[in-house]
């Protein structure tokens, strides 16, 4: 047998990470994660969903020699001393597949998935139970409790008459019983048994009503552990449907004390609030939707304060390096890594200013000189001339505006230094490196944070190529010096363009359009979008919008395909359009902005979608063509009513001189 | 003369596997299913079975057919081939769709009598064009439903540049892929314990890590086709799958591509070395004695599932036949 050897890489994304003994982190959120609040964690692929369930689990409080675990004590105290009992469950698409093709009417196949669900956690809880009782010794030991559970259990599991018989009322024996019961009920399923024959087999039960019981039952028969939680942990629902997760929401809206849910989705795609009763949906009230430590969403609709989520990401991001450089090197690991050192800060005036000043092309040092002249004794701002230089904001109308803030006005200044000395910023870096044929420099432990946009996968990715561009300068990493920008550069380009390449490129058509095809158009559309002259439209536009209702179903397919694999992100807005763009780990590959994509979308139409996701390459090339035509008429109609309004003005002012 | 190349058995389970050049396949069956294709390859096995050696024949016709003809010139060929090893006319199943795979597995089923249910009845099934959940699907269905059936399997080794740009000849399927267990091989899976994906590898590198990738198993094993039916396949497998290895870093044990016993062999000893008890989850993305292999594997054990991966569609194209013919006498 011939083993694959995993790269000397201490930032090696792939399976390797799984089979080594793992650091993990454990962030403060743990605490609030083990309450009795039903969550749903959201997120995007790679983002920890599945890590914080797994951390929730009894496995990890309990069977430690598996797992070392970092965090502050407070979080590390709630598996040292753990009062909570988790198990999980992670959804497999294809057993999802298999309850479709089970033929037989709705209410039975809900009542039947209900069944399966509680009798396999029922499962897993009393493994936990006899696994907890082996590695403590004390906990659970007592047999006559134990026997009184197994009754209660059985008596809620079992209407008299279908009661199996047990060779004693164990835990053991009461688990090989459930667990045959729900693995029963998948063959009978995946052998498309009729209705009388399932339900000559098998009893229904309620959707959480066993697992409701086991709480009650947990209670009362260890009253000493009364503050203990019980953890029903479900992963990836978004591949259940509809009907299946009705049955969840169910379970989840009628669970009580110790019992608590904590689901995972990625964003956006949990099919329904609904339950099983129209009346009474999941809402807020029921569950909380919670950000992962990883959810750095900067910019438009993130509900946390943005500073406090990059702080918090931050933290995260160095532990998980930390952990890795640990595993891979502890004896020359001088300190705790800091990521901040290492990358530094990017500061776009400053990298932009060298790039211009070591440049060989005229328009670039044109550029560097008109910066320096419009900068006075103020700070150079290279962005902000070609920003003027291209109309794309009015030179005449900020100085005008500057002039008119007061010196005292804080809020004042800030808010002109954001419309025109920040704002568009980082589209018109990209853009004009582009025109000058210069290289933008990504640099910085921001841009690695942005780039990465809340998963770790990708974060790992970057970092693992810039590990490998530092050459001889690997030992940065372990003594906390900070690496220079051309490393890193060639590092995320690196990350970008593999991860372009992991997109799959078979064709799903006679037209030989892939999913990296769509992609590639997607990116160079937004390219142009960012460029002179289109980016007098809208600056920073990575984003298409549509009405919802306009996407064909084999369209809805290619981007949910899209979304599971991760490199397309998506946004619901409330007028029900959609929002599609890009996830920022592909932005240096296609030479657009790092930031979050849905700033600026450019609305498109259905027509135009078509082209775009399903034409050939000629119909994607002229559909790309119309819609940038779109975007320069929208243009020159602002410019003409600009230009119409500042008449009016001016004939109202020679009026009111009159 | 067929050549007797490998035997196991285990769990009940008896196969060998036989090579030829061009022998004919001198057995009598008491149900033979063949299945319509692009492939002059398909028509390999009906060419060789004696005539009217096979009691009842059942031939599957997918609804998809393509423009460039080639249904229309097979479809008639293997009609007569088959007639002429039947004893009755063939029972044909026509009108359902590729993708329809319980409706026409249903079908093929309420063909058969009763009667051939019978440990003494052989059956024979021919995967030289067959998509993999049809003949591997019949394999679950025969092993739970009767005792102790006797089936031949038969596959002719292909020749895949020889009709295609070297590019092409490579890739077989299109389309976004929808994964599903095959029927009756969907596995018994332990809610407790953690995945072991068990890739049987392929040319089509972007599918052994589409699937990786989607869902990230804990252990990852994989089997490549060495000696492949050609030199130079066992080196274009590992080229078309390096991100997926580099990645993955899997396990990787070696089997004959055409041999379906050695493929269930290795994969048996794979599976029984070191690790923790895990589910195992069979991937079949290479040569079909590998997929046969790897059922064979499953049903041993009860557990293993395998894992299909239905594409939106098959390519077009006429694969002829390789050097070899093989045939696989399976007890189950």
């Amino acid at each position: 047998m011939e083993e694959c050897n995993p790269k000397q890489n201490p930032f090696f994304f792939g399976k390797f990470e799984q089979e080594k003994r793992l650091n993990l982190y454990v962030p403060d959120s743990i605490v609030e994660w083990v309450s009795e609040m039903p969550i749903l964690f959201e997120g995007v692929r790679g983002s920890g969903k599945s890590s914080v369930l797994n951390l929730l689990t009894w496995q990890a409080a309990w069977k430690k020699s598996s797992l070392k675990t970092m965090g502050s004590s407070r979080a590390l105290h709630v598996l040292s001393d753990p009062k909570h009992i988790g198990v999980s469950h992670r959804v497999e698409d294809m057993d999802v597949a298999i309850w479709d093709r089970w033929q037989i009417i709705n209410n039975t196949r809900q009542c039947y998935f209900a069944t399966f669900l509680e009798f396999l956690y029922l499962d897993l809880l009393l493994d936990a139970l006899i696994n907890i009782r082996m590695i403590t010794k004390t906990l659970f030991v007592n047999s006559s409790i134990e026997n009184e559970f197994t009754k209660i259990l059985l008596d809620e599991c079992y209407p008299p008459g279908m009661r199996p018989n047990l060779r004693d009322l164990s835990f053991h024996s009461l688990r090989e019983v459930i667990s045959e019961n729900h693995q029963g009920i998948r063959q009978l399923m995946t052998n498309n048994v009729s209705e009388n024959d399932i339900r000559r087999t098998y009893s229904i039960v309620a959707p959480g009503s066993v697992i409701k019981k086991f709480g009650n039952g947990f209670r009362k028969c260890y009253p000493e552990l009364s503050k203990w939680v019980i953890l029903i942990l479900l992963d990836d629902c978004n591949f259940l449907r509809e009907w299946q997760i009705q049955v969840v929401n169910t379970a989840v809206s009628n669970c009580s004390s110790p019992i608590s849910y904590k689901l995972s989705s990625l964003t956006g795609l949990y099919p329904t609030f609904e339950t099983l009763d129209e009346t009474k949906p999941l809402v807020l009230d029921n569950i909380s939707r919670k950000p992962l430590p990883t959810n750095y969403s900067f910019g438009p609709g993130n509900q946390m304060p943005k500073q406090n989520n990059k702080q918090v990401y931050l933290r995260f991001l160095n532990h998980v390096c930390t952990a890795r450089l640990e595993q891979y090197d502890k004896e020359t690991l001088t300190e705790n890594f800091d990521f901040k050192t290492l990358l530094g800060k990017f500061n776009l005036e400053d990298l932009l200013t060298k790039k211009l000043s070591v440049s060989e092309n005229q328009k670039a040092i044109t550029l560097l000189v008109k910066a320096k002249e419009e900068a006075g004794n103020g700070p150079l701002s290279i962005t902000r001339t070609w920003l003027h230089e291209k109309n794309v904001r009015d030179r005449t109308q900020y100085m005008e505006d500057k002039k008119s803030i007061d010196e005292t006005d804080k809020k004042g200044k800030r808010h002109i230094a954001s419309i025109y000395e920040r704002k568009f910023n980082h589209v018109a870096g990209v853009s004009l490196c582009r025109e000058l044929g210069l290289d933008f420099p990504y640099y910085g432990y921001d841009v690695v944070m942005h780039l990465s946009s809340g998963s770790i996968r990708e974060m790992l990715r970057i970092m693992y190529y810039i590990w490998e561009k530092a050459s001889v300068k690997k030992k940065f990493f372990l003594n906390n010096q900070p690496l220079d920008q051309k490393i890193q550069t060639a590092g995320i380009m690196a990350a970008s363009e593999q991860r372009f390449k992991m997109i799959d490129a078979n064709p799903f058509s006679d037209k030989k359009v892939s999913l990296q095809s769509i992609c590639e158009r997607l990116g160079d559309l937004f390219a142009h979008c960012q460029s002179y002259p289109y980016i007098l439209a809208v600056p920073e536009t990575a984003a298409i919008a549509i009405k919802e209702i306009e996407l064909e179903p084999r369209i809805q397919e290619i981007i949910r395909k899209a979304q599971i694999s991760g490199w397309l992100l998506t946004r619901k807005e409330k007028n029900d359009d959609l929002w599609i763009g890009l996830h920022p780990i592909l932005s240096p590959k296609f030479g657009i902005s790092f930031r979050n994509p849905f700033y600026y979308p450019q609305r498109i139409s259905g027509d135009q979608v078509r082209g775009l996701f399903l034409g050939d390459d000629m119909e994607a090339k002229s559909t790309q063509q119309a819609i940038l035509s779109q975007r320069m008429r929208r243009c020159e109609s602002r410019y003409q009513k600009k230009i119409s309004l500042q008449k009016k003005t001016a004939l109202l002012f020679d009026i009111d001189q009159d | 003369m067929w050549n007797l190349v490998s035997k196991h058995s285990r769990f009940g389970i008896i196969a060998e596997s036989y090579k030829s050049e061009n022998d004919p396949i001198d057995s009598d069956y008491q149900v033979a299913i063949f299945f319509s294709g692009y492939e002059s390859r398909g028509l390999v096995s009906s060419s060789l079975l004696l005539p009217k050696s096979c009691d009842i024949s059942i031939i599957v016709y997918f609804r998809e057919k393509d423009s460039a003809g080639l249904r229309d010139k097979y479809d008639p060929l293997l009609l007569g081939h088959v007639t002429t090893c039947s004893k009755s006319n063939p029972l044909l199943i026509e009108g359902s769709s590729i993708s329809e795979i319980d409706e026409i597995l249903k079908q093929i089923i309420e063909k058969i009598p009763l009667s051939s249910y019978s440990s003494k009845h052989k059956w024979f099934i021919d995967t030289s064009v067959s998509p993999k959940p049809y003949f591997l699907g019949l394999l679950g269905y025969l092993r739970q439903k009767v005792q102790r059936p006797k089936l031949t399997l038969f596959n002719a080794t292909a020749y895949y540049e020889k009709c295609l740009e070297q590019e092409e000849a490579f890739s077989f399927t299109e389309g976004l892929e929808k994964y599903m267990w095959v029927p009756w091989l969907c596995g018994n899976p332990d809610p407790r314990l953690p995945w072991t994906y068990f890739f049987l590898l392929g040319f089509e590198g972007d599918r052994s890590y589409g699937t990786y990738e989607r869902y990230e198993p804990q252990f990852v094993k994989a089997l490549i086709s060495d000696p492949g039916y050609r030199d130079n396949y066992p080196a274009e497998v590992r080229k078309r799958n390096q991100q997926f290895m580099e990645e993955a870093c899997p396990e990787i044990i070696y089997a004959d591509a055409a041999d379906a016993v050695q493929a269930w062999i290795e994969i048996d000893k794979c599976l029984q070395v070191g690790q923790d008890k895990t589910n195992v989850c069979i991937v079949p993305l290479g040569p079909k004695p590998h997929a046969i292999g790897g059922a064979l594997s499953a049903l041993n054990d009860g557990f293993p599932g395998v894992l299909y991966l239905m594409p939106s569609s098959y390519k077009v194209r006429d694969v002829p036949r390789g050097d070899y013919i093989w045939k696989y006498d399976i007890t189950l």
